[in-house]
């Protein structure tokens, strides 16, 4: 058989801080959502402490696991599993022998490599709560970065606090291949001498040190968008949470989003989980089915919802 | 100038351009409330900002709405009359036809179906607020004399993209039939 040439998957990633959020349940209905429209989805959830991806779907915990890839060399399109649901396969992260962080430098590039070259029109990377470096780093790996908050304080701040770690470890390593790491280091550690308190003091101190800096700095930033999904929500006037967090991460940060759309506090859907059932499958006309397909037509199109009322 | 300035504001609230004048309203309450006072978005990144950082981006909302406005005013900036109703305009023709009858009632939940302020109409049209109220209110003795009133008909209903022949021929003979009934009394 020719190889034919073939587009690169696009990667969307979902993260957010806050375990409890509803990732695992957002993702795994973009990708149903996808799969019907045709797209070719690899669902992957590299939760590695806790791998439960499955469990949305319906099925069985797979007997493959990235950890055959990692340990027996297998390949990663031969652990791509089915998921139930026609065009989509799931492959899950769960390293059962190693420890969430024992994953090497090393083969974690191998497996971002890998995860880029596999035969799909959409890669959908379900994230770990918390904002460990390697959750991090697939995080940023992403064409499209999906954060999901609730109408929480604490999910709010937990995903600040993600979207802060995560802008600050891309900017560190992008200057660190210009080889200014040391710089920002310092400086982080001085704070107390220049004055800085906050990520947003030490950028400007940052971009005034030199023009090469600011260009850097100013293309991390414009680099660096993500999609906001608000989950949950049990009143009208909670949409608009949405809009406010997409305006403090730009007024505060410096840090475009989009606010992709929320989505309606359903009873039912934490009973279909416990069922095992995929709920957008038993209801797709559900009013929750609706609000997450059209965030899914938001972010193929790169639009926001329209939210003010 | 203007464009320049435009842009800027549009920016500072966070609007694409073409906004029409209800969303910049909305983004401009949104926004002010928001940077304003605590709540469960901003409370977390208290310690993100200066005070003084703070209330620069509260003066900046505030310049940039009062911005828009007057170029709104000075006619720098086309209204959505050119803009928003027209991307409805295909129902709207099949609206024109259903409703066998246009009141003021009628526009009104028109009006509030495309999200339309009064004030943005008054802003385009240079109609008094009053005037397009008591139009929909169908406060007929408070409109202004015979001769103006079918102008503001034809007006109110072309911002909204009606058919405004229609709209103020029915608009038109529903104030013949209070004028005409009105007459009678006297």
């Amino acid at each position: 058989m020719l190889a034919t040439k073939r587009a690169s998957p696009e990667i969307w990633a979902i993260g957010g801080g806050k375990g409890g959020t509803g990732k695992s349940f957002i993702i795994s209905s973009i990708g149903n959502c996808l799969a019907l429209q045709e797209k070719r989805v690899v669902l992957i959830d590299a939760d590695l402490g806790g791998a439960n991806l499955h469990t949305f779907l319906g099925i069985d915990k797979p007997k493959v696991t990235l950890t055959d890839f990692l340990e027996k060399r297998v390949s990663l399109s031969r652990l791509i599993v089915d998921s139930g649901i026609r065009n989509m396969g799931l492959l899950i992260g769960a390293i059962h022998s190693l420890a969430p962080d024992g994953i090497k430098y090393s083969q974690k590039l191998k497996l971002f490599r890998h995860i880029k070259n596999l035969d799909a029109d959409y890669i959908l990377i379900d994230l770990g709560a918390g904002a460990h470096f390697n959750t991090i780093d697939t995080f940023l790996l992403a064409d499209k970065k999906l954060i999901v908050i609730v109408p929480e304080i604490t999910a709010i701040e937990n995903m600040y606090y993600f979207l802060k770690t995560a802008f600050f470890r891309k900017l560190m390593t992008t200057l660190g291949d210009h080889g200014l790491k040391d710089v920002v280091q310092n400086t982080w550690k001085n704070r107390g001498t220049y004055n800085i308190s906050n990520l947003n003091e030490l950028i400007v101190y940052l971009k005034g040190l030199s023009k090469t800096m600011e260009n850097i700095i100013n293309q991390e930033l414009s680099g660096f968008k993500n999609h906001i999904i608000l989950n949950q929500i049990t009143s009208s006037q909670e949409v608009m949470i949405g809009s406010s967090v997409k305006s403090i991460c730009k007024k505060y940060f410096g840090l475009d989003a989009s606010y992709v759309g929320y989505i309606e506090y359903d009873p039912i859907i934490s009973r279909c989980i416990n069922k095992r059932q995929p709920y957008m499958q038993a209801y797709p006309a559900s009013r929750c089915a609706m609000e997450i397909e059209r965030l899914t037509e938001n972010l193929l199109n790169g639009k926001d919802i329209r939210a003010r009322i | 100038m203007g464009r320049d300035d435009y842009s800027k504001y549009l920016n500072t609230l966070e609007l694409s351009p073409g906004a029409s004048l209800s969303e910049i309203r909305k983004a401009y309450l949104h926004l002010r409330l928001l940077y304003a006072r605590d709540s469960i978005v901003t409370l977390p990144v208290k310690d993100e900002i200066s005070e003084e950082r703070k209330k620069e981006i509260l003066d900046e909302i505030e310049e940039a709405y009062h911005g828009l406005l007057v170029l709104f005013e000075q006619g720098h900036v086309a209204t959505d009359y050119e803009r928003g109703p027209r991307f409805e305009t295909k129902d709207l023709t099949q609206a024109s036809r259903e409703v066998g009858n246009f009141s003021g009632q009628t526009l009104r939940v028109i009006r509030k179906k495309l999200n339309i302020e009064l004030q943005d109409i008054a802003l385009s049209t240079k109609i008094q607020i009053q005037y397009l109220e008591n139009i929909e209110n169908e406060k007929f003795d408070a409109l202004p004399p015979l001769a103006y009133i079918r102008g503001f008909v034809v007006s109110y209903a072309e911002y909204l993209g009606l058919d405004s022949k229609k709209v103020a021929e029915d608009y038109m003979s529903r104030y013949h039939v209070w004028k005409g009934g009105n007459e009678k009394k006297t």
